[in-house]
């Protein structure tokens, strides 16, 4: 089956099971019930199986996403000297209550040649209380940048219909952050991130925010739901000195 | 006809299926996993003593049978434990299997009872070799298949007892209690001068023992994770379950990632996704958020023009590799191998057949790059081919320092898991190799180049833990001769043989 009729049969089955969702900070909220959120959904729309032998070819890698807009941001800033940071924040929203195992991944574009020291997002500890910890459902986690996946899962995603969007002559690449985490009912039913990254650009521009292919993306990916696009939220960039 | 030959005649009637019973019994408890292996030394000798006493062939046929029916009914008991396979796959291949194995001793039995008819001595002589012979033909593929209750293994869990296989591998030490069971034997028959000469050269292999009390050097260790998650048969490779069986594997491996394992051992066909071509991209996350290699039981998809599935072995890496670095040499037959056979597929057409995997490849020690020391090659090998000395001795001779041992048994059960175990740690000292075994339901054991257990997980209950080994130094005789005791068991068997022919001839002659 074509990823262009799994998603079809995805997009159908929702529609056939909530006639009346709507929208709402990342999950889907049936009239009248409690939230619902995509893997939800899907989980019963899809059987859980095995991987399929096209995942097989493929590793098992996904080849598109179900993205959402998210609210949240992601933000570029020159420190001078070459320097750069990145900052993240995802506002609180529900995450997906399927117990699963899932990999945490963060698509996010840097300059070409870019370097660092390490290439970790750790958590921001503060006492601001803006200044939340990286979390994902209470488990504070550190996103590492993931090369061998890059180089498996961007050739399937970058450019693909409903995969990221091609960066190709923008001077930026994709890069692919990821840990491994455990859906935690106990922790708190909501996801929040912020974090900074900082890098060394050789004073590169920041992305441009009125380019709609500028955008960070959280994708979550559950190895038993191979027939399912991971859920993907993106986080728009925004100027660094936009609230 | 006096009145005492009836009780005489009973008597004498019985104490050949009696003498059976207690050779059987002897030896499916030296075979159990029980502190009775030594009880190997003296299983025989009924048996022995009464061959040596020239009855009639059919009567020699019958109690040989006999007697491997006891050992081999009972060593199996462990089927009657297991829930794998599904409805009567297991309870036929029993019924077929264990009558074919006793037809081993029955015909072990028969020859040495020929052979007595020339020289008692020299039949005794001819036994151990005889008996090597016999126990080496069934575990091949072209025979039986049935690498399990030699009776060397009966000595595994002695180290002491136990080191002689480093010189002459499994067999070496199956020769060595056979000999001591025909010595016991043959000591009364002898003069006092030779009876010592016996005795003395019996004992020869003893001192090797005292190489189980050296220490183990120190100066290059491996750190291994293993992983025991217990998982219960009917928990596992269920498509609803694959996410809470990950997430059992994840909460035990983490926490070991603190105590710097160099690599993390997964068991038998733990990793429920199937591999296919393109190996696992999400396996390979797991590994690389560990930042530590993990090697893992998987199932293999069938390659384009292959019909069955591999049961095979992967190394995840952080740099995204997920290579196969085991396959399955041996699946179970019936329950877990692929028909292939024109007796094979009529049972399975039966529905009594179950097995979908095919025969695997052997493969090549891995090579794990180690951060500060001289990366350090390491065979894998699942379930079952741990139990094939040759599989072993392979992977230490292409240069593997440590043997990881992945095994499964939830489903065969506590006996069969124990039986494993005792199987482990002979491969251990035959390749003076040290070997960790990753069970699903456990033991899990670090064993080190001579046998012993450095550190355990006990059987039943999810459980992980870390522990370093030292890995192998030189080959021991045995890695580098390989089954030259199987060669000079039937080299030595054949020429009693003769000898025993040419003066059963020259009696005649006499006569």
């Amino acid at each position: 089956m074509t990823n262009v009729l799994r998603i079809l049969l995805c997009t159908v089955t929702l529609a056939l099971a909530f006639p009346a969702f709507a929208l709402d900070g990342g999950g889907f909220a049936v009239a009248g019930d409690s939230e619902t959120t995509y893997y939800e959904a899907t989980a019963e729309a899809e059987s859980l199986a095995a991987t399929t032998a096209d995942g097989a070819a493929s590793g098992g890698l996904p080849t598109s996403l179900f993205v959402m807009e998210a609210e949240g941001a992601v933000r570029y800033r020159s420190l001078g000297n070459g320097a750069s940071e990145v900052s993240l924040e995802l506002v609180e929203r529900p995450h997906e209550r399927v117990d699963a195992v899932y990999d945490l991944v963060l698509a996010l574009p840097l300059p070409v040649g870019s370097s660092a020291r390490s290439w970790r997002i750790e958590p921001r500890e503060s006492s601001s209380p803006k200044a939340a910890p990286v979390s994902y459902g209470g488990e504070k986690i550190v996103l590492k940048r993931n090369v061998p996946l890059e180089k498996a899962w961007l050739p399937l995603l970058a450019g693909a219909e409903s995969g990221l969007p091609d960066l190709s002559g923008s001077g930026y690449v994709w890069t692919l952050w990821d840990t491994i985490v455990r859906y935690d009912a106990s922790a708190g039913a909501t996801l929040q991130a912020f974090a900074t990254f900082r890098f060394n650009a050789g004073g590169a521009a920041a992305p441009d925010a009125g380019d709609p292919d500028n955008a960070a993306y959280v994708i979550t990916w559950i190895p038993t739901l191979d027939d399912v696009a991971p859920f993907t939220l993106r986080l728009d960039v925004v100027e660094a000195d936009e609230e | 006809m006096s009145r005492g030959w009836p009780v005489r005649g009973l008597l004498r009637a019985t104490e050949m299926p009696l003498a059976a019973l207690l050779s059987g019994a002897s030896l499916a408890a030296a075979s159990a996993p029980l502190p009775l292996g030594p009880l190997a030394f003296v299983a025989l000798v009924p048996l022995l003593r009464e061959a040596v006493r020239r009855p009639a062939y059919g009567r020699a046929l019958r109690d040989g049978f006999l007697a491997g029916l006891v050992f081999f009914g009972l060593a199996f008991g462990w089927a009657f434990q297991s829930t794998v396979g599904g409805g009567l796959a297991l309870p036929l291949a029993y019924a077929l299997a264990i009558p074919l194995l006793a037809s081993s001793v029955a015909l072990f039995t028969l020859a040495v009872t020929w052979l007595a008819r020339g020289s008692p001595l020299l039949a005794l002589a001819a036994a151990p070799g005889l008996w090597v012979g016999v126990e080496y033909a069934r575990a091949q593929e072209w025979l039986l298949a049935v690498p399990w209750n030699q009776l060397g293994y009966a000595l595994a869990d002695t180290p002491f007892l136990a080191q002689g296989a480093s010189l002459a591998g499994l067999y070496g030490l199956s020769f060595w209690v056979v000999a001591v069971n025909a010595g016991l034997v043959a000591l009364p028959r002898l003069a006092p001068g030779p009876r010592l000469a016996l005795a003395a050269a019996l004992a020869l292999p003893l001192p090797l023992g005292f190489g189980a009390f050296g220490e183990a050097p120190r100066e290059d260790v491996l750190r291994v994770a293993a992983v025991q998650p217990a998982l219960e048969e009917r928990e596992r490779h269920v498509p609803a379950r694959l996410g809470a069986n990950l997430r059992r594997l994840l909460d035990l491996s983490e926490p070991l990632l603190a105590e710097g394992a160099e690599l993390i051992a997964w068991p038998e066909s733990a990793w429920e996704r199937a591999l296919g071509a393109g190996g696992d991209a999400f396996l390979a996350a797991i590994a690389h958020d560990f930042e530590t290699p993990l090697v893992t039981g998987a199932w293999q998809l069938p390659a384009p023009g292959r019909a069955s599935w591999r049961n095979a072995a992967v190394l995840a890496t952080a740099d995204g590799r997920t290579p196969i670095v085991a396959e399955k040499v041996h699946p179970v037959p019936v329950y877990e191998r692929a028909p292939d056979g024109p007796l094979a597929l009529a049972l399975a057409r039966a529905g009594l057949w179950s097995g979908r995997f095919g025969r695997g490849d052997a493969r090549a020690p891995l090579v794990l790059a180690r951060g500060g020391a001289a990366p350090a090659a390491l065979g894998v090998l699942v379930c079952i081919d741990a139990s094939h000395p040759e599989l072993a001795r392979a992977l230490r001779v292409a240069g593997a320092r440590l043997l990881v041992a992945l095994a499964n048994e939830a489903g065969s059960g506590a006996w069969s898991a124990a039986v494993h175990a005792r199987v482990v740690r002979l491969r251990a000292i035959e390749n003076r190799m040290p070997v960790v075994r990753v069970a699903n339901t456990g033991p899990t054991l670090w064993i080190d180049a001579r046998g012993r257990v450095a550190a355990e997980l006990a059987a039943g209950a999810p459980a992980a833990a870390v522990h370093a080994l030292a890995l192998a130094g030189p080959l021991s005789p045995f890695a580098r001769v390989g089954d030259a005791a199987v060669v000079a068991a039937l080299v030595s068997s054949a020429l009693a043989s003769v000898a025993a022919r040419v003066l059963q001839n020259r009696e005649r002659g006499d006569s």
